[in-house]
């Protein structure tokens, strides 16, 4: 990951005045961050570089609607990101398919979880946390349903989905944090 | 509020991925102005998510940094699209301009794509009427076939009436029904019956009226009728001589002999 002196304020700044060299840093800095989400969406090279073209593009025509009052410029810029892969997702598979996908998924998801606690090939942060919180952070995060969407394709009450992505959100926090420390 | 079990509940995280409900992220936006604790530990949720992406990240191919970088060139992107036109229009502009030309074809096009929409609209107006018009001449045909035919019963009923050859015999209501009446129109030369119902009472369920003509003493059958079209002359059968025309009420399809009891009209010649 290449890094660089730049501040998050002088990245800010630059954004506002549209200053190429600074964006450029900054492409360099995060694109691989934003693209290992994105990727994760699509699942699809060549798509999730598309829309990781789309989602800079934004970056700099919106750098103007970006409020560091409301959160970090990191955060802004994966909602972008994300944003614009869930668009994508949803806009080609429409409503049925990804239905069936994520059906689909949810299977592969229970096959994924056994295996990970045998350590293959599955990221550490999956075996980690609990099923049914991964499936609804999966879906939710990576498959853009909404809460209330969720509820119905799992089945369960709107307060559940509520409590368990929480939990597994504070889990996954948890871990990050202390790889960092 | 408790600030600590508030961030406690998780929905903070939610809020940093973009997972809440507009009314979730409102709440959290008005909170986060009064709760300057709230916003230290929205720092650390973000950087906790900046560092699973940062783990998590993958290389984009080499040339995509190219692409992203050429297309936030819009200023000059533009300029090259506006400069080469012109640029082709002056090298051309000593020969032939041939983009006059094409402006005024592209003109004739418009002006007769207008003429075309304008007289399709014409047609279908047109059209429209026309089918109007020849819904209307057919129930106006179809209301003078209904007239014609009615008029051709009238006409022939009167020339039965009219005919002098004709004995008209009204038969009165009897004591069972004293307003009801008949009337028969026998043709003398032809023998021909018709009946004309003036006033009887609707028939019961299962029966029906039965005209009889006594020929000396005895009643022969002239034939069962209905009182549904009373307007019409129903033709009956033919007798050459009766002493007396009778109706009376019998099980529908008629009998062999008359129900005296039920008698309704008679007349006697």
């Amino acid at each position: 990951m290449p890094t660089s002196n730049y501040t998050e304020e002088q990245f800010i700044l630059g954004l506002r005045n549209h200053d190429r060299e600074v964006f450029s840093v900054l492409y360099d800095q995060y694109s691989g961050a934003l693209y290992g989400v994105v990727h994760k969406i699509l699942n699809n090279r060549e798509w999730a570089e598309d829309i990781i073209q789309e989602a800079f593009l934004r970056i700099w025509e919106k750098s103007s609607t970006y409020d560091s009052s409301k959160g970090r410029l990191f955060t802004w810029m994966l909602n972008i990101a994300r944003n614009a892969a869930i668009d994508a997702l949803r806009s080609k598979q429409g409503k049925w398919a990804s239905k069936i996908q994520s059906d689909a998924d949810l299977v592969n998801m229970g096959q994924s979880v056994s295996t990970s606690i045998d350590g293959i090939d599955v990221p550490e942060i999956v075996s980690r946390l609990l099923p049914e919180q991964n499936v609804i952070i999966e879906l939710m995060y990576f498959q853009g349903y909404s809460q209330d969407e969720v509820a119905k394709e799992l089945g369960i009450p709107l307060g559940t989905v509520k409590t368990r992505a929480r939990a597994g959100l504070m889990r996954m926090r948890e871990i990050y944090n202390t790889k960092k420390a | 509020m408790n600030v600590d079990d508030y961030m406690a509940s998780g929905i903070l995280e939610m809020y940093v991925l973009g997972l809440c409900s507009v009314e979730e992220r409102s709440e959290v936006d008005s909170l986060l102005k009064v709760h300057p604790e709230l916003i230290l530990e929205l720092r650390r949720i973000e950087d906790s998510v900046e560092n699973y992406a940062l783990s998590n990240a993958m290389e984009p191919s080499a040339s995509l940094k190219s692409r992203v970088m050429s297309s936030l060139e819009g200023d000059k992107g533009e300029n090259v699209v506006q400069s080469s036109p012109l640029a082709i229009a002056s090298d051309n502009s000593k020969r032939f301009n041939w983009s006059y030309l094409a402006a005024a074809c592209f003109v004739l096009l418009v002006a007769s794509a207008s003429v075309n929409v304008i007289l399709m609209q014409r047609y279908n107006n047109t059209k429209e009427a026309l089918m109007a018009i020849e819904t209307q001449n057919s129930q106006l045909a179809q209301e003078l076939n209904a007239k014609r035919a009615s008029f051709q019963e009238v006409f022939s009923a009167l020339q039965i009436v009219n005919d002098t050859s004709v004995r008209i015999v009204r038969m009165k209501g009897l004591p069972l029904s004293p307003q009801s009446m008949a009337t028969i129109y026998w043709n003398r030369s032809s023998d021909e019956v018709y009946l004309s119902v003036n006033s009887l009472p609707t028939p019961p369920a299962g029966k029906q009226y039965q005209l009889w003509a006594i020929v000396g003493d005895t009643p022969i059958d002239a034939g069962v009728f209905d009182i549904q079209n009373s307007s019409e002359l129903q033709r009956m059968k033919s007798f050459d001589d009766a002493a007396a025309f009778a109706v009376t009420l019998e099980p529908a399809g008629g009998s062999v002999s008359p129900t005296m009891e039920q008698m309704i009209v008679v007349a006697a010649l």
